[in-house]
């Protein structure tokens, strides 16, 4: 009779959590499908969304006074410059934050009598973020990276020749 | 209702784990950048440009640095600090302070007025010591300089 009893109870329980199971069954199942690994990065074809994330252009400015606000914004940020060369405008400059980092400023004319440059930077990071997640973390990072450069790169720009 | 709570605590747990973690944000201090400046920079009058590249390059050999790049065009001078740290009697003999071993300084010259040049020294990591210590050099190779030409 005990037993019994004990085995009722059990399939009391089992048809109570079913439908719980198989809704968290659902779930689990929904959360894989939609952090699905991303496919292996490939070279080809290039991906040019991450490329006007990267680059802003500057109208109306001189040369000299764009790579000093660049200098001044790298200064800013903690980066320490490693490497600078003028033709063609290059700047390397490295942090240690949480990691090594990399960034890389490219200043190319797109017309110099009118003083139209553009800026092109490129942060190389370490992978931050451990597993699956690891390539969307990163780039989102990136992103925000670059688009703080700008708005500060702007701003320091302004202010600079505003001083003078 | 444990089987509640027991549901509630794997939804909790699978939402901390996963919440995105920030990337290292760089942007993260922007409100103390202006206050960093105003510590970093030292504005003098009456140097030539190039004389006071090569002020900077006096007071980074006399920080024990070796030079890492250098660029006229763009007023930039790096450097890293030398292997060597002064300590006891040493250091007590050394006139200035000579810490600069490990870090990383990035020093900028921009001519913020006719006559008037903006020296920007940033070190790394950040040093109030040393930023206070490249100032008083830099016044010295300046003084010195003067001296000489005085005589």
């Amino acid at each position: 009779m005990r037993t019994s009893g004990k085995t009722d109870s059990r399939t009391l329980l089992q048809i109570k959590l079913r439908p719980l199971l198989n809704l968290l069954g659902y779930c689990c199942l929904l959360i894989g499908v939609a952090v699905q690994p991303a496919q292996a990065a490939s070279f080809f074809p290039v991906d040019l969304t991450e490329a006007s994330l990267q680059s802003r252009r500057f109208e109306q400015v001189r040369l000299n006074h764009l790579v000093s606000a660049c200098l001044s914004v790298i200064q800013d940020i903690g980066f320490h410059v490693v490497e600078t060369e003028s033709a063609p405008v290059v700047i390397v400059a490295s942090a240690q934050g949480r990691g090594f980092h990399t960034l890389t400023i490219n200043v190319q004319p797109v017309d110099e009598d009118t003083g139209d440059y553009q800026v092109r930077l490129v942060l190389d990071s370490p992978i931050l973020y451990p597993g699956w997640l690891a390539e969307s973390r990163a780039s989102s990072a990136q992103a925000d990276f670059y688009q703080d450069f700008f708005k500060h790169l702007n701003k320091t720009y302004f202010t600079e020749r505003a001083m003078q | 209702m444990k089987l509640h709570l027991l549901v509630l605590s794997l939804w909790v747990t699978a939402g901390c784990s996963t919440q995105q973690p920030r990337g290292p944000d760089f942007f993260a201090a922007q409100d103390q950048f202006a206050a960093n400046r105003v510590i970093q920079i030292t504005r003098f009058e009456g140097v030539e440009y190039d004389a006071m590249l090569g002020h900077v390059v006096e007071s980074l050999l006399d920080l024990d640095c070796t030079l890492q790049e250098t660029s006229k065009q763009f007023g930039v001078i790096s450097a890293r600090g030398g292997g060597r740290r002064y300590s006891g009697n040493l250091a007590m003999a050394h006139r200035y302070w000579a810490g600069c071993a490990g870090h990383k300084v990035t020093v900028t010259v921009t001519e913020a007025t006719a006559g008037q040049l903006v020296v920007r020294a940033t070190f790394f990591p950040p040093n109030p010591e040393a930023d206070k210590t490249f100032q008083l050099l830099i016044e010295r190779s300046i003084a010195q300089a003067r001296a000489g030409e005085a005589s």
